[in-house]
Formats: C-alpha cells, sequence, structure tokens
C-alpha cells in the first residue's frame, strides 16, 4: 500500500520508498519528516483531487499524487 | 535501536554522562561490560563507569580526549546496551547518589542556590549515604532553606526515583537510594 | 513564501575584518523574521554567483562596539543538496576540515572569496520547536561543518498554544550548544540572541559530536527529546478548523474565487476615489504653476516633465498600495499558501506549481515584488519560467497606457451587450495578459526540463496565523519604496530627458517664418519645435520598424520612452499633444493626423493601430526596473536579455496580427 492510497482521515505507518523512486525525491521525503516508522494521517485531497495534505506529526505537508505512490506504508491500526 | 546521547559533564571534562532510556542498566559501578566497551574498561581506556537510573557515566583516561575516541566509545557503548545481562555492575548507592547530586549542582540547581546568596556542598559519607550542606543565605533563613531543600529534592528525585531523606539537621540533609540503610 | 527581502545590489567587499555569522534552517523555520529582526531593514540583495538563488546578507550590532555581518542562507531541508538552494548552503558551510592549519584555512577562505562566497566564523541554527523531530536532523549534519554553533529556537509561543512541551534547559544541556529561544514579535529573543552572538568565540561544544548515519541520528534525536521532556504539539485545531472550510471542495473554491474577484475588483473600483483625489492634487499643482511661473519655457517643463510626467504615474499609487497590502495580508495569514495549493492541479498542466500561482498573481500589482516572489519556488527551473512569465502578467504601469488608449477608442458611454465597453476591453486585456503569461512560462519549463533531476513537488502547509502588523508594514513599504524609487529615478529622468529632447533644437523665427509658421502663435510655433526636435528625429529614424504596425514618428518616441517605464508612454504623448492643443490636449490625441507617407491624413489612433498599440504594450518588456531585478534574481544578464529579445519579438507580430484583425473586422 502507498500514502495514495489512505483514505481521508485514516492514518498509515511509512514503510519506506519505492524502487522506481530517485535517490534525491527519496532523500528530500525523508527529510521533510515522511521517514520510516513515521505515522501519517490523511487531512484532505484539493477540489481538482491533486494535491493532497498529510499531517506528519506536528505539521502538514501537501504531496501530488505522484509523490504519495513513490511511500510505501501499511495501516496504523 | 537503542536511543541515546552525549552530554557535557560540567567540571569534567574527562567525563561524558550518556544518557539512556530508563532502566536499562541496574545503577552501580562499573564492574565489567561485554564486547568493545568491556576491552576499554580492562585496558584502562576508560578509566572508570557508573550507572545511574537514566544515565551511564563513562571517565576517559587523562591522556586521552573525547574529540578523538567519542564515536568509538559511543559505538561500543551502544552494542554493549544491547546485552544489559553481561554487564556486572556493583550496587554502590552512596557512589551514583553523590556523582547526581554533585552534577545537579554544578547545574541549573546550583546556579538556582547560588543566585538566591546561597552555597552548598555535597560529601559522600560511607558506602551509602550522602550529606548535602546548605549555606550562606540558607543558614539563616528557614524558610529560603526549605524552598531550596525542596527544589534540590525533586529534582534528585527524578534522575533517582528511589531516593530517601534520612535525615535532616538544620542545613544539614543525608540521603540514600533505596531503603536508606545506615 | 515571504519577500520581504528588498534592497540594491550586494557586496561583501565592505564587510572583510567583520565577524560573519550565517544563518541556517529550513523553509518555515522563521529565517526570514529572524534576518529582519537582526539586520532591520538593511539588508543587501544580491545573487550567490551563477544560479538563480538570491543572497541575503545585512549587519547588525551586537554589543555596543561590534558590528557583525549576517548572511541568511537559503532555506535547507538537509545538507545532502537536491537543490541549488541547498548546494549553496553546502557549499558556504564547506569548510576545509583543517581548520586547524591557518595556512590551509587561509587558502580556502581565499578560495571561497574568489568564487563570491563569504566563509561564516559562526553559525545561527534555526529550529522550528513544534516540528523538533524533524529539525534536529539538520543540526547533526551541520556539526560536520567544524564550525561554531548557536541554535535559536523559533515558535516556542505556537508549541505553548498548542500544549506543546519543551525544557530548553534540557535542550541545551543535551546538544552542548546554545539555545536561545525566539519569538517573532518579541525584542527580548533577539536581545538575547545579539548577547550570545557577541560571545561566539566561547560558543560551547557538543563533547561528542552527534551521529551521522541516519538510523543513528534518529536514535539520538529520541533520546535528544525525551532528555526535553519533549511534548509534541497537538494538532493544530485552529488551522485544521479553518483549512475545513477554506480548503473544502465547494465553499473554499468559492472563498477563492471570491477573493480573486475582490483582488482585481481594488484595481478599479476601490481605488477610484483616491485617485480622484490624487489627480485632483496634480491639476490643483499644475494649475499653481500655469499661474505662478510666467516663464514660459520652464513653467512648461515643471507642468510637463516634472508634474505631469510624474503625476500621471502617482495618480495609481492608491491602487498600488493597496494591491500590496492585499498580498501581504494573504501571506501575512497564510491563505496564499492554500491558495497555492487549490490552484496547484491547474498550474501542474503548465508543467508549473501551485506556489508560481502566487507569484504571478503579485505579479497584478507589479512585476517586481512577482518576480522576487520565485524566490518561494524551491525549483529552480520553475523559478526562472515563472520569472520569464511574470511581466506579462497585465501590471499596474500599463494601466495608464491602456486607459488612455480604451478611452480614444471607445467613447465613455458605449456598451457590448449589458456590459460597458471599456470594461470589457480592459476584462479581455487582463485576461489575455494572464493567459499569455501562463503560456510563455509552460514554455520555458518545458525547454528547460531537458535533462537533470525532476524535483519533487511539496509544500509545507503553515499554520494561520494572525499577520503581524510590522511584517505587513515592511512588505508594503519594501514593495511601495521600490515602485517610488522608480518613479522618481527612472520616470521622471524619462520624461525631463524627453521634454528636453522635444523641445529642443530651438528654432529662430526667421528660420519657421520661412517656413510657413505663424510666428504669432504659440500652438503653431510649438509645433513645428516639436515636429522638427531631436526626439522627431529619432522617432522617424526607427519608423521602418513600426510603420507596418501603423506607427508613426510620436508614437514611436513615446515606445523608445516608454521602454524605460510604461507609464512614460502617456506623459510623452501627453506633450506632444499639448503642444498641439494646449487647451485640451485629449482631444489633440482623437484629431491627430498621419502627417506624411502612403497614409498621410489618416486619423493616427483609428481603431486597427489602437489595436497593434494595445497588444505591443501588453507583450514588450518596458521596464529597466524589472530587467534589474530579473537579472539580480537570475545571476546575470542573459535572462532579462532572452526576455526582453523575446517579448519584443512577440509583440512585435502580434501587434502586427491584431491590426491585420481589428483592420478587417471594425
Amino acid at each position: 500500500m502507498t500514502l495514495a492510497d489512505l483514505d481521508r482521515g485514516k492514518r498509515a505507518i511509512v514503510l519506506g520508498y519505492s524502487d522506481v523512486v530517485e535517490p534525491s525525491t527519496a532523500r528530500r521525503l525523508f527529510d521533510l519528516g515522511l521517514a520510516p516508522g513515521v505515522e501519517v494521517t490523511m487531512i484532505r485531497r484539493a477540489p481538482l483531487g491533486d494535491p493532497v495534505i498529510f499531517g506528519v506529526g506536528d505539521y502538514e505537508i501537501a504531496l501530488r499524487g505522484v509523490q504519495a505512490r513513490c511511500i510505501t506504508a501499511k495501516p496504523a491500526d | 535501536m537503542i536511543a541515546l546521547h552525549a552530554e557535557r559533564v560540567a567540571a569534567d571534562p574527562q567525563a561524558v554522562r550518556w544518557v539512556v532510556p530508563a532502566g536499562s542498566l541496574p545503577a552501580g559501578r562499573i564492574h565489567s561490560a561485554p564486547g568493545r566497551l568491556g576491552e576499554l574498561l580492562a585496558d584502562g581506556s576508560l578509566s572508570a563507569g557508573l550507572v545511574e537510573s537514566t544515565a551511564v557515566w563513562l571517565w576517559l583516561r587523562d591522556d586521552l580526549s573525547w574529540a578523538a575516541h567519542g564515536t568509538a566509545v559511543q559505538a561500543a557503548l551502544r552494542a554493549a546496551l544491547d546485552v544489559p545481562n553481561d554487564w556486572i555492575i556493583e550496587p554502590a548507592p552512596g557512589e551514583v547518589l553523590a556523582r547526581v547530586t554533585t552534577d545537579l549542582l554544578d547545574g541549573s540547581v546550583g546556579d538556582f542556590i547560588r543566585s538566591h546568596g546561597g552555597s552548598v556542598s555535597v560529601q559522600q559519607m560511607g558506602p551509602d549515604l550522602v550529606s548535602v550542606q546548605l549555606g550562606g543565605a540558607c543558614e539563616h533563613c528557614p524558610a529560603a532553606g526549605q524552598t531550596l531543600r525542596s527544589k534540590l529534592m525533586d529534582e534528585l528525585r527524578r534522575r533517582c526515583p528511589d531516593l530517601t531523606e534520612v535525615d535532616r539537621d538544620g542545613t544539614e540533609l543525608t540521603l540514600a537510594l533505596g531503603s536508606g540503610r545506615g | 513564501m515571504g519577500h520581504a527581502h528588498h534592497g540594491g545590489g550586494g557586496s561583501t567587499t565592505a564587510n572583510i575584518g567583520l565577524k560573519r555569522f550565517a544563518v541556517v534552517g529550513s523553509p518555515n523555520s522563521g529565517k526570514t523574521t529572524l534576518f529582519n529582526a537582526l539586520t532591520g531593514l538593511h539588508a543587501k540583495t544580491g545573487n550567490y554567483p551563477g544560479v538563480t538563488v538570491a543572497r541575503f546578507e545585512g549587519r547588525t550590532r551586537v554589543d555596543d562596539r561590534d558590528t557583525v555581518v549576517v548572511e541568511d542562507l537559503p532555506g535547507a531541508y538537509s545538507l545532502d543538496p537536491i537543490s541549488p538552494d541547498e548546494q549553496i548552503v553546502v557549499d558556504v558551510l564547506d569548510t576545509d576540515q583543517h581548520r586547524a592549519d591557518q595556512h590551509r584555512a587561509d587558502q580556502h577562505r581565499a578560495n571561497h572569496r574568489s568564487v563570491g562566497l563569504g566563509v561564516p566564523d559562526a553559525l545561527l541554527v534555526l529550529l522550528n520547536a513544534t516540528t523538533l523531530r524533524r529539525s534536529l536532523g539538520l543540526i547533526a549534519q551541520v556539526h560536520q561543518t567544524g564550525l561554531p554553533i548557536c541554535v535559536v529556537l523559533t515558535f516556542t509561543d505556537d508549541l505553548a498554544r498548542r500544549r506543546g512541551r519543551l525544557d530548553i534547559a534540557a535542550l541545551t544541556r543535551a546538544l552542548g550548544v546554545p539555545v536561545v529561544p525566539v519569538v517573532a514579535g518579541h525584542r527580548d529573543g533577539v536581545a538575547d540572541l545579539r548577547q550570545v552572538m557577541a560571545e561566539s568565540d566561547s560558543w560551547s561544544t557538543p563533547v561528542v559530536a552527534p551521529p551521522t548515519d541516519p538510523a543513528e541520528v534518529t536514535a539520538w534525536i529520541e533520546s535528544v527529546l525525551a532528555s526535553c521532556d519533549y511534548q509534541v504539539p497537538e494538532v493544530d485545531h485552529r488551522t485544521r478548523r479553518i483549512d475545513a472550510v477554506m480548503l473544502h471542495p465547494v465553499i473554499g473554491t468559492a472563498i477563492f474565487a471570491v477573493t480573486m474577484f475582490l483582488f482585481f475588483q481594488t484595481i478599479f473600483t476601490v481605488a477610484a476615489p483616491l485617485q480622484g483625489y490624487v489627480e485632483a492634487g496634480f491639476g490643483w499643482l499644475g494649475d499653481l504653476v500655469a499661474a505662478r511661473v510666467h516663464i514660459p519655457w520652464l513653467s512648461g517643463f515643471l507642468s510637463q516633465a516634472v508634474i505631469g510626467g510624474v503625476g500621471s504615474v502617482l495618480v495609481f499609487l492608491p491602487q498600488i498600495v493597496l494591491l500590496f497590502v492585499l498580498i501581504a495580508l494573504l501571506e501575512g495569514t497564510g491563505y496564499l499558501a492554500r491558495a497555492a495549493f487549490l490552484m496547484d492541479r491547474v498550474m501542474a498542466r503548465a508543467g508549473l506549481e501551485g506556489r508560481a500561482f502566487v507569484a504571478l498573481l503579485s505579479s497584478v500589482a507589479c512585476a517586481i515584488p512577482g518576480i522576487m516572489a520565485t524566490r518561494s519556488l524551491p525549483s529552480a527551473k520553475d523559478r526562472l519560467a515563472t520569472m520569464m512569465g511574470a511581466p506579462l502578467m497585465t501590471c499596474s504601469a500599463r494601466l495608464p497606457v491602456y486607459i488612455l488608449l480604451v478611452s480614444i477608442l471607445l467613447p465613455a458611454g458605449s456598451r457590448i451587450g449589458p456590459f460597458s465597453g471599456r470594461g470589457v476591453v480592459m476584462f479581455a486585456l487582463y485576461l489575455m495578459g494572464a493567459v499569455s503569461a501562463m503560456l510563455v512560462a509552460a514554455v520555458f519549463k518545458k525547454l528547460s526540463s531537458r535533462g537533470g533531476p525532476v524535483l519533487p513537488f511539496y509544500m509545507e502547509m503553515p499554520p494561520y496565523q494572525v499577520p503581524r502588523l510590522k511584517n505587513v508594514a515592511a512588505e508594503v513599504w519594501t514593495a511601495v519604496s521600490a515602485f517610488l524609487r522608480k518613479v522618481t529615478s527612472i520616470i521622471m529622468t524619462a520624461t525631463v530627458v524627453l521634454w528636453v529632447l522635444l523641445n529642443l533644437p530651438l528654432r529662430g523665427d526667421a528660420e519657421m517664418t520661412a517656413a510657413g509658421v505663424d510666428t504669432g502663435s504659440e500652438t503653431a510655433v510649438a509645433a513645428y519645435v516639436i515636429d522638427h526636435s531631436y526626439a522627431a528625429s529619432v522617432g522617424k529614424a526607427v519608423e521602418p520598424v513600426f510603420a507596418p504596425l501603423g506607427f508613426d514618428w510620436r508614437i514611436n518616441i513615446g515606445i523608445l520612452s516608454s521602454l524605460a517605464a510604461r507609464e512614460v508612454f502617456v506623459a510623452t504623448l501627453g506633450q506632444v499633444a499639448a503642444a498641439e492643443n494646449p487647451e485640451e490636449p485629449a482631444a489633440a490625441l482623437t484629431e491627430m493626423r498621419v502627417q506624411d507617407g502612403p497614409q498621410a491624413g489618416r486619423l493616427l489612433f483609428d481603431a486597427p493601430t489602437i489595436a497593434a498599440l494595445l497588444v505591443f504594450f501588453m507583450y514588450a518588456l518596458q521596464c529597466m526596473s524589472t530587467v534589474g531585478v530579473m537579472r539580480r534574481e537570475s545571476g546575470s544578464w542573459k535572462w532579462p536579455a532572452i526576455a526582453f529579445g523575446y517579448m519584443f519579438v512577440l509583440a512585435w507580430v502580434l501587434a502586427l496580427a491584431a491590426r491585420t484583425v481589428v483592420a478587417a473586422l471594425w
């Protein structure tokens, strides 16, 4: 499962990044706090479908679908 | 991976207080440890080691510096903490308590006392007891003494949950860990 | 997303010998606010050599004697660079590891300077107290540079408000470096920081360096946070609730549409009465001059060159100020991030992103803050592409020109359907400007996208805040003072030079009589002087270029002079018209006829010519200030030159097309 599959209000734990991801992208996602083991909440989607706001720890980050699909995760419960 | 970080010890450049998760090891003086850490202790590179409830104190031999050896010691400590049962730690409540108290008094609590015109000294009395002597403004002001005393006790208790006050005589406190054997 | 930095060129040569502090931190850590608080409004801006990354440097006093240099490095999430911004941070912080070797340290310093980088003596690392878990990773990396570090802890007020907790004394012990909490808007923190900066030689360092391996760093961070009793702040409920409305698919979009509508309404409706006052003021001034100054040439100079030129521009000052205030307020509350979020999908179709929309929106007031707003875009390619498109947004400088031409084209009461004719045309002009800006930015982005890794899109959504009035005022003042500087220096110079060129060479009576001019008539004399002035020679010289568009030498002078600033076009035409009909210059314009050549006798400002003019002004880069800002922001003359070139060609071609179409249909 990836973060792109999270429904509104649902939480997931980040597992890692997909193989096709560029190392620089993976590094950036890590630096932003979307690191393995971190719990992420899907907060809302933009009216046109993209991007999506995720709650990570104490702050919120907007990601496009193409990036969210790079982050593998498992449901938090 | 075990969460740990290093803190400086005021007034003792050869010592480092390694903050580790609470309850990793029993408190006391380190006799020996597994792996590389044990080797460092055995060959004298680390001249001494002490465990309090939330930290491991390590002293480097006088001619060595933490700048050069810190990373290696950290790796050794981390590896050794993975096998807590292989450590040999001798209970030494007096020594641990004295060390912790001195540390607190070198830091924020001591600053607090000194800023109120007070002075404080610590002494280990025997293997189990520690005596804390308040002086200066504390000598003549019973209320000040009370405030400072309770502040010290609160901070101490956070670091040593099984702290006991054995005796209080004016400005002198006698403290012990555990049930407080005399 | 802030663009409260401003100022003229940058140079570090004046700062040699002073201690240098570099400010490091992630975007959204409050760097801009801190930098402004430390350096006041006296920061110099410039560029890092060879890249599209803006550079900010300023000075501050740390105690009674010492002034130090403070450099605000670009925001960086980590020292593992994936963008030019972060590469700059890495480059600046790249201290030779053998600093103990003085010779190598000096060598390194010289190398840095030779490429235009300053070597910092100490670092201020900003950590956002509400995102501490993430921010601490940066500290571990920065320690590897070996430079003395002081942590500046920001947003501690937000942390408390959201019921988070942090023992700062414990954090100081755990990190082994000085930690200074600073709350934006409170002076105490900054005063404390200054004192700490004064003692940078004796900053403590961690006894053991933090780990560098990512897994170990995570463990280290856990340990540090545990020892400080760190309580993660609660979700910012206030922001969540507001976003539930502001980003609601239906309500949020509606609010956005209304906000945009109101934004554009201020351009016309709200500012209009204010404009009336300014206009009246200048009219009064003009009358005063006419009444009191009896030396004809001086009177003409003052009323036309000075009052007419500057006045025609300052009339739009209320509207510009209002627009800047609106933008600063929207940004200060955090709403612009939401606007960027809502528009991201649309901008993505053009290969750009939501924050580019914000930069383009700012350009509606003036391209200069709009171009500066591109700093918020993490991708250098996005920055350049947006910069290339921003001048096409209909800025307030085009308004005097549009208004003048549209009023000649259509009479006041004309209507197209139920709407005012003039209103429809103006709306169409704005729309075309916006669409063109997007298209051009898309094209540039496409052209530059070949090769190189694509930066992933991400945007932090900052919590909603009550905008700090001081910051809003600073931003508005920055933008307004840049505009006023443009008015007084560029526009005034241009109109004065123009006045001189239009009124020289002086003609003797004998010459004029021989040419059949009635020397008794002031009007006739003035017309003759202008027709044979230096300006006229220049205007006639470039006729081959503009003749296909239907422009004559008078319009040509207007266009050439407007290369300095668009508003000068109106002042120029005003001067030319006033010479022909001092009483009613407006009428003179509508009645002007082509003087010679194959189209002699035709009304100069007929519909096809006006259409061509409008389109020309829509596309041509006629603003030296914009050129200057582009050079500063992009780091070289190459990009402003490209912008000028492509826009001129586009303007000429499309003006010709407009002329042809209108001539066929009108």
